[in-house]
């Protein structure tokens, strides 16, 4: 937990945007499934975020993951891989 | 006889186009207008004695593993495809996190046509909410 925690790190400091590659995540309490995540793939320079994420029948494109929680009362979190 | 033969061919070929045209009139006209409607799929929370109960088209989910809103949505969606709109009714009683909620759900099922509503389920009415897409900074005086 110490290792993996310390090879990730949280980006969402002051000035800083999701990038490809980042992971995007969400914590929902489903009976089955503890949230939402996906891969970002591309960031706007209008800011709008596009993931690669699993849905119930296909994995694809995902514009759900939007800095400023476009319209969820649940935050999205995004997250580098900083290396060991 | 021949003249009369020849008139008689293309009052035939007239009546036939006559007939081709009023089919085609008929079939556009009825054919548009008899064609059901997509019924839009209703997912609602509503609180009852304390507790979120949900409910796709009627029907309660996500009060078991077996029985989960996204193993529905999943069924659903695999028999329907995605076309078409979801409208999420929502409880004013419920915690407004479970707008977040229902949306992550739909996301996770490929379904982005929605519509929000929030009701007290008492008087059969609902209103509708919309959002903007940008956050705005809070104001001032709300405390952090």
């Amino acid at each position: 937990m110490g290792r993996l925690a310390s090879a990730w790190l949280a980006l969402l400091r002051p000035g800083e945007k999701p990038e490809p590659g980042d992971v995007a995540a969400r914590k929902e309490n489903f009976v089955d499934a503890t949230g939402h995540s996906g891969i970002v793939v591309s960031a706007s320079k209008e800011g709008v975020v596009t993931a690669v994420a699993a849905h119930q029948t296909v994995i694809g494109r995902d514009i759900s993951f939007q800095l400023g929680t476009k319209d969820k009362s649940t935050k999205n979190v995004f997250r580098r891989y900083t290396g060991d | 006889m021949k003249v009369a033969r020849g008139r008689a061919d293309t009052m035939q070929l007239r009546l036939l186009g006559a007939a081709v045209a009023l089919i085609l009139s008929c079939n556009a006209i009825y054919g548009h207008t008899s064609k059901p409607a997509i019924q839009p799929l209703v997912l609602s929370v509503q609180m009852e004695k304390g507790k979120l109960i949900y409910k796709l088209d009627g029907k309660q989910v996500e009060d078991s593993v077996q029985n989960s809103l996204l193993t529905n949505l999943g069924r659903i969606v695999r028999a329907r495809g995605t076309n078409f709109s979801v409208w999420i009714i929502i409880d004013v009683r419920a915690p407004f996190s479970e707008v977040g909620k229902l949306e992550t759900a739909l996301d996770m099922s490929g379904l982005t046509r929605r519509r929000i509503f929030v009701t007290d389920f008492a008087d059969q009415f609902m209103n509708e909410i919309h959002w903007d897409e940008r956050a705005v900074p809070l104001p001032r005086v709300v405390p952090r």
